[in-house]
């Protein structure tokens, strides 16, 4: 019997690869679930609601006849703690009791790299790396809480579940990274690096995790080979292709055909003190900071996965490699931004 | 270096004087005549002495890292270093006509053994063709070498003199002088480098100084000859250039996109890199070389893993960190098209001197894959893939040895690096081990008790108490037994006495 599919957070980033792939592949059977009504394939059911609302869930859960549930939605850093952990861990929670008491069999859930994140450099981390006593921030938190529920949910009556935590997503249809890089490239500040630049950090470009989710939902069969090495773990997912921090967005900047004519390097102690500055007028003027020593932290951290073991147990090869997605990215950011593409051109 | 050049190197560049005074001092050349080393360098003989000299003349430096392997194994190497150089001397001669020169290849591993063989046709101008009329001295000794040494040997010279032989015919025939694609460039680097990787790992397990399963790795043992074969492919462009020898593959150096991003056309010529005004795009094709050969760093790495003789280590990972430091040199490097580049001097001693270990050899490699990313900018078409091979070599260091590990010095245990996330599930899997040690040493003590085996075999636990009851029986049986049989033979004596 094929599976059911309900993806939640369908017309998400991830949700939304997730469920055109699904659909790519012949599922009869796919239907999404999100907060925002999205736009989506003919055949894909569509559900509008809260996952904060148990009984909208439940609907979506029992109309769809789902035996796979897909949970992507997630709600991202900078929000208040209450409404991170509302949606998080709490909205996790409905999904998780939905689907024991629905008999759903699988549930595949997106976390984040972040989740064993200390706030210093984490080269080549592994999935034996412990979560942090204390936690980095409230969305790292939250979504290492919700994680533990959904892995101690595996074995509840024949419901199988797994953790994917995917590193820095990007590519088309991305409503963070790809614009917030493409606007320091308008803003004129290509030019300017922080640090050193030797800091290697993994992102994962969006059908690369797709691929991942769809790899591990077919991996929870209990019939499958490798469905012991996958229910109930947690897999590290991202690219594979650590490289140094400014090397990424210099990659997108230049598929858009922009280079920085020329690099002024301002080395992390300086960064530190402008940003002290930054932040002193931002507090006196009641704006906020460009930069933040957070920020300067933050882009001169060493941060990458080892995936050996998605490689292993969920036979995980990215598809597309960071070059091709960049590049993919960069095209989807020039069709839909074509006034911010007329004035590079300009200025080029 | 004569006196005067110390003295201008100490006021010049007092840290390259303080570095090569040091690798001066410390490090020790093999002396092949000693006579207490006969036995291993054959120089009580003739023939070898020539062999030796031979070696010496084609390349110094090579030549004493050759000698430092540890005892007949140098000597060894010296023999299948000189046959590959037989060959390639008729190869590279272009005074032969093709039909001479494709039966002399395709019968160079049966000329190799014929005693007495010598060939004395080779161009004036080759260099090694010396070692061509002499080559009697190299069959008498090959005839020496036991046959798991020659069969390697000549294995190697069979697959070599086909390459070799298929190339020269293509090239004398055909009148192309290019290599097109990249699969050529990597055939040809294999048929010239590769199988030189195959050969030498092949000797190291013949000799027994490394493990049988060496000579299998035919793959990584391929990346060591290519990377090396690559780097200098990269370095000698000018001079084979000026030499009508073409080695790069057309397809990269050929490739419009290294036009297109400076509104050039593509290069028609390899000649035309050199010329002033196409610097940029030659800059860029050059990057596409190196990148090409940086792709074979981490096979290298592996390669270097699996050694486990310290003088097999020193002569396989010299030559592999003296290539990327080359490639370093060369990279975004204007002077490589001009001239003939080569790194300096102390930067040699120094990597010679620490490139002792797969530790610190992935080290260095780690630090030259930063300094060439840092070398390269955002407008070389190659940007991306660059940043993706060094960070891929960056990541196998610390897949094999990572950094929150902080080695042992001076009697020091390792420590780990407690900032790191690693050192906890270290930490863990430390203490685990030294337990497990602990009691594998503790079952060790209890079983040359001999009590504790019958113990154990009887599938319980030996406490103290059961040894002690179990010595106690021991010691009673065997008290029984000897004062029975003493018993026993006195009732003897006194019957038939």
């Amino acid at each position: 019997m094929p599976d059911s599919y309900l993806v939640i957070g369908g017309s998400g980033l991830l949700g939304g690869h997730v469920v055109d792939q699904l659909v790519a592949r012949g599922e009869t059977s796919v239907a999404s679930f999100d907060i925002a009504p999205g736009s989506f394939d003919q055949r894909v059911r569509t559900f509008v609601g809260n996952i904060c609302d148990r009984a909208e869930l439940e609907n979506a859960v029992k109309e769809s006849g789902a035996t796979c549930i897909i949970h992507t939605a997630s709600l991202l850093q900078g929000k208040s703690k209450e409404q991170v952990y509302k949606v998080n861990v709490g909205g996790t929670e409905n999904v998780v009791e939905v689907a024991k008491a629905q008999h759903v069999s699988k549930l595949v859930y997106t976390s984040s790299a972040s989740v064993v994140f200390a706030g210093s450099d984490q080269p080549n981390v592994d999935e034996s790396a412990p979560y942090p006593a204390k936690a980095f921030d409230d969305y790292n938190a939250a979504k290492a809480i919700a994680e533990q529920l959904v892995l101690k949910t595996n074995g509840y009556q024949g419901l199988s579940t797994v953790s994917l935590r995917v590193a820095g997503l990007f590519g088309p249809r991305d409503r963070v990274t790809v614009p917030t890089i493409m606007g320091i490239m308008m803003s004129k500040r290509s030019g300017m690096q922080i640090g050193d630049n030797k800091n290697l950090f993994d992102w994962t470009y969006i059908e690369n995790a797709a691929q991942a989710h769809l790899l591990a939902a077919d991996r929870l069969s209990p019939d499958h080979a490798k469905y012991k090495l996958v229910a109930g773990e947690a897999f590290f997912i991202s690219n594979g292709e650590p490289r140094p921090y400014w090397d990424f967005p210099r990659g997108l900047w230049k598929a858009a055909g922009h280079t920085p004519k020329k690099i002024t390097v301002i080395p992390k102690g300086i960064a530190m003190v402008i940003a002290v500055i930054m932040e002193l007028v931002a507090w006196i003027r009641g704006s906020e900071a460009t930069l933040t020593r957070f920020r300067v932290h933050y882009i001169c951290l060493t941060r990458y996965c080892n995936i050996d073991k998605a490689r292993n147990a969920l036979d995980y090869h990215p598809l597309f490699s960071i070059d091709e997605g960049i590049r993919r990215s960069a095209e989807y950011w020039m069709s839909t931004h074509p006034e911010d593409v007329a004035k590079l051109r300009e200025t080029q | 270096m004569g006196a005067l050049s110390w003295l201008v190197l100490l006021l010049t560049h007092p840290g390259e004087f303080r570095i090569l005074l040091q690798y001066w001092l410390w490090h020790d050349q093999r002396d092949v005549s000693v006579p207490s080393d006969h036995a291993n360098t054959g120089w009580d003989r003739d023939t070898m002495r020539r062999c030796w000299h031979f070696l010496d003349l084609t390349s110094r430096s090579f030549a004493a890292v050759i000698k430092q392997v540890e005892d007949d194994l140098a000597r060894v190497i010296c023999l299948y270093y000189l046959v590959l150089r037989g060959l390639d001397t008729i190869e590279d001669d272009m005074t032969l006509p093709d039909e001479k020169k494709q039966l002399l290849l395709r019968n160079f591993h049966k000329h190799t053994l014929t005693p007495g063989w010598t060939f004395t046709e080779s161009g004036p101008d080759e260099g090694d063709r010396q070692l061509l009329v002499e080559y009697d001295n190299v069959v008498e000794e090959l005839r020496m070498l036991k046959p798991s040494y020659l069969d390697v040997i000549v294995d190697i010279t069979k697959k070599m003199e086909a390459g070799m032989a298929d190339y020269a015919h293509k090239a004398q025939t055909t009148g192309s002088v290019y290599l097109e694609k990249i699969e050529e460039y990597d055939l040809y680097c294999h048929y010239v480098a590769g199988l030189v990787g195959e050969g030498l790992s092949g000797l190291f397990s013949a000799s027994g100084k490394e493990g049988e399963f060496l000579a299998s790795q035919l793959e990584l043992a391929d990346s060591m000859g290519l990377f090396l074969q690559k780097t200098n492919i990269i370095r000698d462009f000018r001079e084979d250039v000026d030499d009508q020898r073409y080695f790069w593959p057309r397809e990269i150096w050929g490739d419009e996109k290294y036009g297109a991003a400076v509104g050039h056309p593509a290069f028609q010529e390899m000649k035309e890199m050199h010329l002033a005004g196409n610097e940029k795009q030659a800059e860029y094709v050059q990057s596409a070389m190196i990148l090409n050969a940086l792709c074979h760093a981490t096979d290298s790495l592996d390669y270097l893993r699996l050694l486990k003789n310290q003088s097999v280590f020193n002569f396989c990972a010299i030559p592999q960190t003296m290539a990327i430091a080359t490639l370093h040199l060369c990279f975004k490097n204007p002077d490589m098209f001009q001239r003939n580049i080569k790194i300096r001097k102390a930067e040699a001693a120094q990597l010679i001197m620490r490139s002792k270990n797969p530790r610190d050899v992935a080290y260095i490699f780690k630090e030259y894959a930063q300094k060439i990313h840092a070398k390269c900018t955002a407008d070389d078409p190659s940007f991306i893939k660059i940043a993706a091979v060094c960070g891929r070599i960056e990541k196998w260091c610390e897949d094999q040895y990572p950094s929150f590990v902080n080695m042992a010095t001076g009697g020091q245990a390792q420590t780990f690096d407690t900032t790191d996330v690693r050192s906890r599930v270290a930490q863990i899997l430390d203490d685990h081990q030294r337990k497990a040690w602990l009691e594998k040493k503790r079952e060790e003590l209890l079983r040359t008790t001999g009590a504790a085996t019958t113990a154990r075999e009887k599938g319980e636990e030996a406490t103290a108490a059961d040894t002690f009851k179990f010595v106690a029986i021991a010691f009673t049986v065997v008290t029984v037994i000897s004062l029975g049989s003493v018993f026993g033979i006195m009732l003897l004596l006194d019957r038939f006495t």
